[in-house]
């Protein structure tokens, strides 16, 4: 049994039923779709019980349809398992999380790119502010609404001469 | 005192000008008789004296703008020369060649970057000059000339320039010349707060915590040599260093006064090791961080030139001048030229080890700088007047004393 | 000392290195707190990922970093072909670890400069750009191209290697080990350097987990967390090196690393052009449509773990694309490290996170 194997195993065995999908892709990586609710349960579980002390990076993915939400952890003890936890948010309108950064520090400035790009908001980060794009952007004159969270699928790159247009030819 | 070279010109010019004066006052005087105004009697052994000290004051006036002038262009040569060496050093090539050809003013391109300074010049002075309009404008304009670049000027007097080449001698001697240097920290404190950048603040109140600090290492170092020697002359101080066995100057002899008195010096022109003040890692400029034109150049010039200044007192106190060790003070002393040239030469050997130490050395924190100054540089210097002491009692000729 | 005052530096200040800003709260010489603002150069690279074709997107994938393109567009596309699924030969993967390695060593002698620099080693931020500026001299040998490469091609790379590079990368690297030996003397003989180096910015190992570090930030405090070791990509199982280790966490750990991976890396290059296949496949046909799935790769980039997320969507198209960026996390760290540092050993600890900003604000 590899170790990606037992350490699903173990996801298991303790969120049997919180779990709506798990499985292992590639060699070692464990895929987990959880609830928002029970984020923070399953994540303070993989840093103390599993031991996976670093979070690599969060990743935000709009499905159109929702949002999802992606967490990295790594283990950097010579073991190259990384769980990923997915998290479906089917509230389009008004996508919130909770946010994890009593566990980890890290996702402090991740969490703030998700809210900025996304518009996912975070609960309880201390200091929720857009990051890459400039802190006053929401009273900025947009042409589209949807220039607020650029990332969503709806906001399309301007289409300028020197653009890729993949409806050409 | 004195170079002696403008005797003969000043006693030429002089006498000239009477030989002009006497006989247009004789002849005045003859017009004036016959119009019956005056006697003519009165004029006839007239003769036009000056009083000696029109003549003293006209040849302190020359020696005066030769040494200011000699100071000026070892400068700008100075400011060359570091950056030649410090591009050797870096495996670059420095400045190559600066071509004046301002409609063809000096109609050729010189080589070897040498009016590189010149040309820097001439740009520092078609900036435009910027007050911040935010900044305190009287002490910013006036503290920094007053308290920064004026007085290494007024020292130019006190340098000798080889034997016993110096314009002024005053019994206080070097001592003068470093409570001129000690005006240096209020310029920078006035120039830093008053220009309103937080930059320039923290680099003004670092300069004036470096420079306070390492004035006392600097002048317990020499210290030992003013009580071997008796003196504050540096001429003095130069001259008994021939006297010493083997004529050795006080560099081999009280070499921890003579590290203690280089390092201090370091801090003291705010070079490389110790130029925190200006780190430009996190403070951009320091405390000059809002001079510009040629405000920003005059600071930068004044850096080198208190530099140079530094080296003069170094070379005199503990390189023993224009003097060499092995060779009798007699057979230096007689040639015309050599005490002046081989003190220049020991000028710039003392300036290139600067600049050497530029090229090698990061810079050290403001609170380890201040531990070097304090915990070690004064205990050293101490222990460099005791060790001297005991050694001067015990043995009086070892430092030229009979 | 009760008198605090704001210090901005950035978003141009020699501290920075690129475009951001530090807010830093002092008090006196001693920094209480510090905000890190970033942002100035976003270019919103994961959107353009995902409005062109993934193999238009590669060129965006070296403006990812300046300093070591290769590693960018090299892990872009070997993401690519672990999504499609794509073999490549031998002689390829060896050639890739030899072009990889020669910009780490680049991006080392950059970062070693940058960092002597910000100490006032004025010596030391130049004269590093001349060995540097030899690797890239044979990078744009081999890809007629100083910084922005473009070589990389799914499925292999883009031609040959050109006549006589074996023998001149072989040259290049003794040179290299001597260089790298000198500079490594020259700093650790200076006791200003080592003033200035040791016991400043310690990151202790549990910190360094918590604020996501990797890379040499990552190694300077204890953790053997080296990719090329733990999940091996291309032939890096068959290649004999040492990963360092240091357990201080301070700049000079940090120094450390970085000075002996530019030695291991000498040593991974003349072993791979020892054992590079003489026949084999350069460049293969590439699917022209990403499957339906999704793949985070990861390599050891010279910051650190560099990874792409990619999700296909049976387009050409990529339908997301994540970027990984270690500076990023190594910037967010160097806040934490600030915290209590003199305000003189902000340059130290910020440059010794090796940042760029290309990869951070993406």
């Amino acid at each position: 049994m590899t170790s990606a194997q037992f350490h699903l195993l173990e996801i298991k065995k303790h969120f049997g039923n919180k779990l709506h999908e798990s499985s292992i892709y590639g060699t070692n990586r464990i895929k987990v779709h959880v609830s928002p609710h029970d984020l923070l349960e399953i994540v303070q579980y993989i840093r103390d019980k599993l031991v996976f002390p670093s979070c690599e990076a969060i990743s935000g993915l709009d499905w159109e349809t929702h949002f999802e939400v992606i967490y990295f952890f790594d283990r950097w003890d010579g073991d190259s398992t990384l769980i990923q936890v997915h998290v479906k948010l089917e509230d389009r309108d008004n996508p919130s999380i909770p946010s994890i950064i009593n566990l980890y520090t890290s996702a402090d400035w991740h969490e703030r790119e998700i809210y900025d790009l996304f518009g996912i908001k975070i609960e309880n980060h201390p200091n929720l502010k857009r990051l890459l794009l400039p802190e006053e952007w929401d009273e900025m004159d947009h042409k589209h609404i949807s220039e607020l969270y650029p990332m969503r699928r709806a906001y399309k790159l301007p289409d300028k001469p020197y653009s890729y247009n993949s409806t050409k030819k | 005192m004195g170079y002696g070279i403008y005797d003969g010109l000043v006693d030429f010019l002089l006498q000239l000008v009477a030989g002009i004066l006497t006989p247009l006052i004789k002849t005045i005087g003859g017009v004036l008789g016959l119009i019956g105004l005056a006697e003519p009697e009165q004029f006839l052994h007239f003769e036009v004296e000056f009083q000696p000290s029109i003549r003293s004051t006209l040849i302190d006036t020359l020696e005066m703008t030769t040494i200011l002038i000699f100071l000026i262009v070892n400068t700008i040569m100075l400011i060359w020369f570091e950056r030649k060496l410090v591009a050797r050093m870096m495996a670059r090539r420095g400045p190559t060649f600066i071509d004046f050809n301002y409609g063809h003013f000096f109609g050729r391109t010189w080589k070897f970057g040498l009016l590189q300074n010149i040309a820097e010049f001439l740009k520092f002075f078609s900036k435009e000059d910027i007050v911040p309009e935010k900044a305190d404008k009287f002490p910013f304009n006036i503290g920094y000339f007053a308290f920064v670049v004026a007085p290494p000027f007024i020292l130019g007097g006190l340098l000798p320039l080889g034997g016993s080449a110096v314009v002024a001698d005053p019994a206080v001697g070097f001592l003068l010349i470093f409570a001129l240097f000690s005006l240096y920290p209020v310029g920078v404190l006035i120039t830093g707060w008053s220009s309103n950048n937080k930059y320039s603040l923290i680099g003004a109140f670092r300069s004036a915590a470096q420079l306070i600090s390492y004035e006392i290492p600097l002048i317990f170092s020499v210290g030992a040599v003013v009580i071997v020697t008796n003196s504050f002359s540096l001429v003095d101080i130069a001259a008994q260093q021939t006297l010493t066995p083997f004529h050795l100057p006080f560099a081999i002899l009280m070499p921890i006064g003579f590290i203690v008195f280089m390092v201090a010096l370091a801090a003291e022109t705010e070079r490389i090791p110790f130029d925190i003040p200006e780190a430009e890692a996190e403070l951009v400029m320091g405390w000059r961080t809002e001079l510009t034109g040629f405000r920003y150049m005059m600071s930068m010039a004044t850096e080198y030139f208190i530099l140079l200044i530094g080296a003069f007192i170094g070379v005199s106190i503990f390189w023993a001048g224009s003097y060499l060790p092995f060779i009798p003070r007699e057979w230096i002393d007689n040639l015309p030229l050599l005490p002046n040239i081989i003190f220049i030469v020991k000028l710039w050997l003392f300036i290139f080890l600067f600049i050497w130490v530029r090229g090698a050395l990061p810079r050290v924190r403001v609170d380890q700088l201040l531990n070097i100054g304090w915990k070690r540089l004064i205990p050293l210097a101490v222990l460099n007047i005791i060790v001297v002491v005991i050694l001067f009692i015990s043995n009086p000729s070892l430092f030229g004393v009979y | 000392m009760s008198e605090q005052m704001y210090i901005h530096m950035g978003p141009q200040h020699p501290v920075n290195h690129g475009l951001w800003t530090l807010k830093v709260r002092t008090a006196g010489e001693k920094v209480i707190d510090s905000e890190i603002m970033i942002g100035y150069i976003f270019r919103m690279i994961e959107k353009m990922a995902e409005s062109r074709p993934y193999d238009v997107f590669q060129p965006l994938a070296d403006r990812l970093c300046y300093v070591s393109a290769m590693s960018w567009e090299g892990t872009y596309i070997m993401a690519i072909e672990k999504l499609l699924d794509l073999e490549v030969s031998k002689r390829v993967q060896y050639m890739r670890v030899i072009l990889l390695e020669l910009q780490r060593i680049a991006s080392h002698f950059t970062w070693l400069s940058a960092y002597a620099g910000d100490l006032g080693v004025l010596t030391m931020l130049v004269i590093p750009y001349r060995e540097r500026e030899y690797v890239l001299d044979i990078l744009e040998h081999v890809t007629g191209s100083r910084m922005m490469y473009n070589f990389f091609r799914p499925g292999g790379l883009k031609h040959d290697f050109p006549k006589g590079f074996l023998e001149d990368a072989r040259r290049l690297t003794y040179y290299l080990d001597k260089k790298i030996h000198e500079y490594k003397d020259m700093c650790d003989d200076s006791k200003v350097f080592m003033m200035r180096s040791k016991k400043v910015g310690i990151l202790s190992k549990a910190n360094a987990f918590d604020l996501g570090t990797t890379g040499p930030v990552l190694r300077a405090s204890g953790v053997q967390g080296d990719l090329r070791k733990i999940e091996p990509y291309l032939v890096y199982d068959e290649l004999d090196f040492k990963i360092p280790v240091q357990k201080a966490g301070d700049c000079y750990a940090r120094f450390q690393i970085r000075m002996e991976e530019m030695q291991q890396s000498t040593q991974i290059i003349r072993q791979a052009l020892d054992q590079i296949p003489k026949e084999g496949e350069i460049s293969k046909k590439a699917p022209r449509k990403l499957p339906k799935g999704e793949i985070y790769f990861r390599t050891e980039d010279p910051r650190g773990e560099a990874g792409y997320y990619i999700v296909g969507n049976d387009d050409r198209i990529p339908y997301r694309i994540k970027i990984r960026s270690p500076a990023y996390n190594n910037l967010y760290a160097s806040a934490h490290l600030l915290k209590g540092a003199k305000v003189a050993d902000i340059p130290p600890i910020v440059a010794s996170m090796d940042l760029c900003m290309g990869e951070i604000d993406r």
